[in-house]
């Protein structure tokens, strides 16, 4: 029944492709005029004092240059995004090789800031009960007990943390009791139902196998520094998968599920990338294949990078893969990957093929010229201006701090970048007219998306390894139309974390599907975002829901944010 | 050594020694000046006066008188040692020398003379640690510099010859310590580090040959090579686009250029130089190669395949355009033609990776799963032999275990 269901949503999105042919031809002919953006730096007027602490050390441990995450979630259902930001701890210099580092001082806390209703944000992370524990770094949002409030699960080097969210401005640890602690060096953690069963389960990406041991990498005799060791040093580890059981419980079935191929993993993302009704998990490995773990829906998985091309470059390289996006960029209906690595090594685009498999197309969309000299960590697909293209916003910095001493053409600290997708087909490069922030160095790491400021257009907040955070205010000059979905699943999860929606207005359909996770280490806001150019109706809007209901909507009016609940069947 | 250069470097070594003598007498008149003059110092100053004028037993006749009043004197003993050789009398000249240093062992003349005895009969392994010794007293003795960093070169090239790359580096770079300002030496050098992949090494070099000879085309063209080996494309670029404005109608010089160009992703200028090396060199392979990648890389698939085939028309053999057209194929979803032009790409050279990866690639999309994992495996093994290859190298670069960096 369900894959049925699956067949005519594929049969539904070909066909409304072949009906909206002709104006999207007519739209194509005409492409409006590019729009910079303008995000303007309102981290201060806001009231956003966060710094993050790696604790660099003359050790160079490889965890102090990894950085944390971000995320934008709504915490107390007062319709305004809240930012969580996780945060490091003491590292001391030297460490003892089997040392945990502690926050221990209120500098190293993780932060919740809420959101005012005059916009502006106040620390509650201690009311909140979310001050940490140990080295954090990823974050991820997601209601695992379908209470109607976000929970978090913060990962962390040695240990994760499961919050549940009380629904009263406080949350508890409940790490032991769900068995959810993890291991080793977690990094980017994801909220995904695998099985519909209508929980979320979750998946941990873990980096490799890493200690506090002494090890010298770098080029003494060029001036004495050490730098940071290359991750073919280290041993690769797998991703932990918890399955949620239900009442608070959840078991680690990683070997049962086929997903313990170890890799060296730091970006997650998830999406239905063959329209099989199952969610799929990208994960970005650091210098190895990166992994696409197809879901067989059975419960288990089958990883299938290498041969769905969606695992080295054209070339048949490697690179360093560190932030990911699923989502369809050029708006076909099947969801797209990006991933960030380091400089020289060009961020990756695969476009999905529509048979499983993927075309590198980093080089024939301009992202190759744009990317050959920068290092990302975070990305995201969203659509800046609304003209119902999903543009890329890229922060970045090399990992290495030493790195121009090696290379003079790179650099460690990077202005973000902000690329605008022309018609599906190609990115270009706005940053240099979309405000000043762009123009600033910075060592980021974290980012994630979400209409902060509820103005129908997407902010950004970004994270930086061992300084500040910044809350990038979406002001771009824009009559373009939007809409906001946010869905709510009664027979499946209740984030609907999995749902894909199409939208089809005047000028064609768009496609896009409910996750928090992707970027780098971070989470963004749950609620579907889509600018639909100058459309000020929708006239279809189609939900397939994880549960395998299919809803359809019709006429929606523009500029709003629109509260979807799953209907019973 | 042939017989020719052996009588030159008889000659110059005679010369060589002649210079010796008159450093000796230079070395010896300051204290000439200081010190009131003894018998000994006259009768010196006037042997050197008769040697530098060629009045040979005039000179010995001063020697000998102080060798009578003073046997052991090491000064008499050297410049007696020089009018041997320039008499012709070399193994008395030998002895002379050797007595010398046994009487003062750090006396640079005389080791530099010995040494630059043995130089001139052949005898480079019994010249070098003379040579070495006198550098090591006085390091600015030209006449030793010169000819060991002659005898450096000269066994760098015997062990390039042998195909001990690493050796000839080693001699080379002691030549360079002795003679930094001397261009041919910075400039072999670089060649034998270029060759090793020492990147750095080969840059420092051709840098220096070039400060030392400007706008030497062959030095640019190197250190182009050199920046490109070590992933600096901009600078790359710089060096060749300066030895084509040396070499305008050298079409290896508009290939390379394009190369650089293509890595730094200005497709639209590399282009330009491929077809320029092209009208200079119709009948190349590597720039109709290269502007195939492009097309290749820009889905410009029947613009890929025909230059492709121009390479194959040239070479029927070359693989990595054998390759290049499996990738159009497969690109086109021809998987058939795909699999078959990667098989011939690796049957030509089954180290060409990118070759494995995409037949691993058809194969998967034919539903030969087994096959493919196999083809994904060498690819992603060769590739980690690569990158520990380059990072073996970077090791040998820095002496010790080092640049595991990103």
């Amino acid at each position: 029944m369900m894959n049925s269901l699956f067949k005519l949503f594929r049969r539904t999105i070909l066909a409304g492709t072949a009906s909206v042919f002709w104006t999207w031809l007519a739209f194509a002919a005409a492409p409006s005029a590019p729009i910079p953006g303008h995000f303007v730096d309102a981290t201060e007027k806001l009231g956003i004092p966060f710094r993050q602490q790696a604790s660099p050390t003359s050790k160079k441990y490889l965890l102090e240059a990894m950085g944390s995450g971000v995320a934008l979630f709504d915490y107390d259902n007062d319709g305004r995004l809240d930012i969580f930001f996780s945060n490091g701890a003491r590292i001391d210099d030297p460490t003892p090789k089997d040392s945990m580092p502690k926050k221990d001082g209120p500098k190293y806390w993780n932060r919740l800031y809420h959101q005012k209703s005059d916009g502006t944000f106040e620390d509650v992370t201690e009311h909140a009960g979310l001050v940490g524990l140990g080295y954090s770094t990823g974050v991820a949002v997601g209601d695992f007990d379908n209470d109607g409030f976000e929970d978090l699960y913060v990962a962390g080097y040695g240990r994760g943390t499961l919050y549940h969210n009380n629904g009263d401005g406080t949350f508890t640890d409940v790490t032991a009791a769900a068995g959810v602690a993890g291991s080793g060096w977690m990094t980017s953690a994801a909220w995904v139902d695998y099985d519909n069963d209508g929980r979320l389960d979750l998946v941990v990406a873990r980096y490799m196998k890493w200690d506090f041991d002494d090890i010298f990498c770098g080029r003494p005799e060029k001036g004495g520094y050490r730098s940071y060791c290359h991750p073919d040093l280290f041993k690769p580890e797998s991703v932990l998968l918890f399955h949620n059981d239900g009442a608070g419980k959840f078991t680690e079935v990683s070997h049962q599920a086929g997903i313990d191929k170890p890799g060296k993993g730091l970006g997650l993302a998830i999406a239905d990338y063959d329209h099989d009704g199952f969610m799929d998990i990208l994960l970005a490995n650091d210098s190895m294949p990166e992994y696409l773990f197809h879901n067989r829906g059975n419960g288990t998985f089958e990883e299938v990078g290498l041969p769905s091309g969606a695992g080295l470059d054209s070339n048949g390289n490697t690179f360093a893969g560190m932030g990911v996006d699923f989502e369809d960029y050029n708006n076909d209906g099947w969801p797209d990957i990006v991933i960030t690595d380091l400089a020289n090594q060009r961020y990756a685009l695969y476009t999905n093929l529509k048979d499983g498999t993927f075309d590198y197309s980093t080089t024939v969309t301009g992202l190759s010229a744009i990317s050959l000299l920068h290092s990302g960590w975070g990305v995201r697909f969203f659509d800046y201006d609304n003209d119902g293209w999903k543009d890329l916003l890229i922060v970045q910095s090399h990992v290495i701090d030493t790195i121009e001493m090696y290379d003079p053409n790179v650099r460690y600290r990077e202005p973000p970048v902000l690329l605008r997708n022309e018609g599906g087909k190609k990115f270009a490069d706005v940053s240099a007219a979309s405000g000043d922030v762009f123009h600033e160095n910075w060592a980021a790491r974290g980012l994630a998306i979400g209409d902060i400021n509820n103005d129908g257009k997407l902010d950004a907040v970004v994270i930086s390894n061992d300084g500040p955070a910044w809350v990038l205010l979406n002001q771009t000059d824009t009559q373009n139309h939007w809409i906001t979905l946010n869905l709510v699943g009664v027979k499946s999860n209740r984030d609907a974390i999995g749902a894909q929606v199409r939208i089809n207005t005047a000028p064609g359909d768009q496609y896009a599907t409910v996750t928090t996770s992707s970027s780098y280490q971070s989470s963004s806001d749950k609620r579907l975002h889509f600018g639909l150019g100058p459309a000020d109706v929708i006239r279809e809007i189609e939900i397939r829901w994880p549960s395998g209901i299919r809803q359809i909507l019709k006429d929606q009016k523009a500029d709003r944010s629109v509260n979807i609940t799953e209907p019973l069947k | 050594m042939d017989q020719r250069r052996h009588f030159g470097v008889r000659n110059k070594v005679r010369n060589q020694l002649l210079c010796g003598g008159l450093l000796v007498l230079l070395s010896l008149l300051p204290l000439a000046q200081i010190s009131p003059p003894t018998s000994t110092m006259s009768l010196l100053q006037h042997a050197a006066q008769a040697m530098t004028a060629g009045k040979y037993p005039l000179a010995e006749r001063d020697l000998q008188a102080v060798l009578q009043a003073a046997p052991d004197d090491y000064r008499a003993l050297d410049l007696l040692g020089v009018v041997r050789v320039l008499q012709h009398r070399d193994l008395e000249a030998e002895k002379l020398f050797r007595h010398a240093v046994q009487k003062k062992a750090d006396f640079a003349p005389s080791h530099a003379h010995l040494g630059l005895l043995y130089f001139q009969k052949g005898r480079t392994n019994d010249a070098v640690p003379e040579l070495r010794e006198a550098l090591r007293i006085n390091a600015a003795r030209t006449d030793a510099s010169s000819a060991l960093v002659q005898i450096l070169r000269e066994q760098s090239k015997q062990a390039s010859a042998a195909g001990d790359s690493a050796g000839s580096l080693t001699l080379l770079r002691e030549a360079r310590d002795y003679a930094p300002d001397n261009p041919d030496v910075q400039f072999e050098f670089g060649s034998t580090a270029l060759q090793l992949s020492l990147w750095g090494d080969a840059i420092a070099a051709f840098q220096q040959t070039l400060k030392l000879r400007q706008n030497d085309p062959v030095a640019l063209y190197s250190l182009g090579r050199a920046f490109l080996g070590e992933w600096k494309f901009e600078e790359a670029r710089q060096q060749f686009a300066r030895y084509i404005e040396e070499r305008p109608d050298d079409a290896s010089g508009h290939c390379a250029l394009g190369m650089t160009l293509a890595a730094l992703e200005n497709t639209q200028e590399a282009r330009e130089q491929f077809k320029r090396s092209i009208s200079l060199a119709p009948e190349q392979v590597e720039s109709y190669f290269r502007l195939g990648l492009i097309d290749l890389n820009m889905k410009d698939l029947d613009d890929a395949a025909t230059n492709f085939r121009h390479v194959l028309d040239r070479d029927a053999k070359h693989a990595a355009a054998l390759s290049g057209l499996g990738r159009v194929a497969f690109e086109q979803r021809q998987y058939s033609d795909a699999i078959d032009l990667l098989q011939r790409a690796i049957a030509t050279d089954d180290s060409l990776r990118e070759a494995h990866y995409y037949l691993g690639l058809a194969l998967a999309r034919v539903g030969r799963r087994e096959e493919s994992d196999s083809q994904l495996q060498i690819s992603t093994r060769l590739e980690h032999d690569e990158a520990q290859q380059r990072r073996t190298v970077l090791r040998v670069q820095d002496g010790r275990a080092g640049d595991d960096q990103n």
